[in-house]
């Protein structure tokens, strides 16, 4: 009876930033995404509002974080 | 018959031909599962199949057993499980409680109204905190006839708020859920339907639906879209944007979706943020529109 846990996924552009971020749960075809995290609750459940500590892109329309060397960081 | 006011006062009726225990069961405690008889169905009428998934409002549905399958009907309220009467392998509808540190230590009972069409049913209460297995707090017995179940058990002290507490509903066959029940105490109260207009805004704390057209004359590279809802959600709802859903010209033309649509504020009181972007863009007077297939989901997993 044991549970899977949620595995967390990212989306990033050729500058390696990060353009998309969701949870196997709302991802139906997974070409494209790297997965980065697995884990239990609401952070990685619902990953795109509350995985990371700032939204995607600022207020400029530029990505604030990137993901190199299997590390997500902010820019 | 006695009144009062012009009311029946049943208090006195019901003792004189009944004992406590009676009496107490005849009065109903407050239902503490959402969409208890499963008539709310944000996501749609069609049959379900894919274990794991949120099928009438608050019920996950669920397929276990090596290469089983199985499906839910919202429209009949049938659940349905691929291989028949063999141990290990049923179907099941679950809701999970929010909170569930509030009942730390309370002794609850959860009781469900169903027919089975064939093979043996019962309902049972999974526990786990982050990262430990799941434990059962307690099951019926699986069986054919009986048309109600009703379970007493008791919550851990210790529980926390992160805990996964469900409520199950399992099938061998297949079978037609009428509605479940959960309450404080060691005993089954009276079921009394929800109203539907009551029940759909319990739901949407959890899942809505959104459909709209929202314009701004200021607009670049990006630009932020205020929506508000009709109930305040649970927590920043997970977006997922209908089939069409993008950037249109005020004054007409086809709709963009190659702008990037995201959430990009946390949530506060029923207000969401949306911010649509594309690099480059360079147009003004533009409309966000979202397709009526557009979801937020704050559900509990």
């Amino acid at each position: 009876m044991d549970d899977q846990k949620i595995k967390v996924y990212i989306k990033v552009n050729d500058q390696n930033e990060i353009i998309d971020i969701n949870s196997d749960i709302f991802i139906n075809d997974f070409s494209g995404w790297i997965e980065v995290d697995e884990g239990f609750g609401d952070k990685y459940a619902h990953a795109q509002g509350l995985y990371l500590d700032e939204p995607l892109i600022d207020d400029n329309g530029g990505y604030n974080y990137v993901f190199e060397r299997n590390e997500i960081t902010k820019k | 018959m006695a009144y009062l006011n012009g009311r029946r006062i049943i208090t006195n009726v019901m003792t004189a031909y009944l004992n406590e225990s009676e009496v107490l069961a005849k009065m109903s405690n407050p239902n503490l599962l959402i969409n208890s008889d499963f008539e709310i169905k944000q996501r749609g009428s069609q049959t379900f199949t894919t274990s794991g998934k949120y099928t009438a409002d608050r019920w996950v549905f669920g397929i276990n057993g090596s290469g089983n399958t199985g499906s839910y009907d919202p429209e009949t309220k049938v659940l349905t499980c691929g291989t028949k009467d063999q141990d290990g392998y049923y179907s099941y509808l679950c809701q999970f409680i929010e909170n569930p540190q509030k009942y730390a230590g309370k002794t609850l009972t959860f009781s469900c109204n169903a027919l089975s069409q064939e093979y043996a049913w019962l309902i049972q209460v999974w526990y786990n905190e982050p990262n430990e297995s799941v434990v059962s707090l307690g099951a019926t017995a699986y069986t054919t006839v009986d048309t109600e179940k009703t379970l007493t058990f008791t919550i851990p002290s210790t529980i926390t708020a992160n805990a996964r507490l469900r409520f199950l509903i399992q099938t061998r066959g297949t079978l037609k859920v009428n509605w479940a029940k959960l309450e404080i105490g060691d005993l089954a109260t009276t079921y009394n339907p929800p109203l539907i207009a009551e029940e759909l805004v319990k739901c949407q704390r959890y899942f809505q639906v959104i459909q709209t057209q929202l314009a701004r004359n200021i607009f670049t590279v990006n630009a932020l879209f205020y929506i508000y809802l009709p109930v305040t959600m649970r927590i920043n709802p997970t977006a997922t944007f209908g089939s069409g859903s993008g950037i249109q010209l005020i004054t007409g033309g086809s709709i963009d979706t190659s702008y990037s649509l995201n959430i990009v504020t946390p949530l506060k009181d029923n207000c969401i943020t949306i911010r649509a972007t594309k690099d480059g863009a360079t147009y003004t007077d533009l409309a966000l529109n979202l397709q009526g297939n557009t979801t937020l989901d704050a559900e509990i997993y």
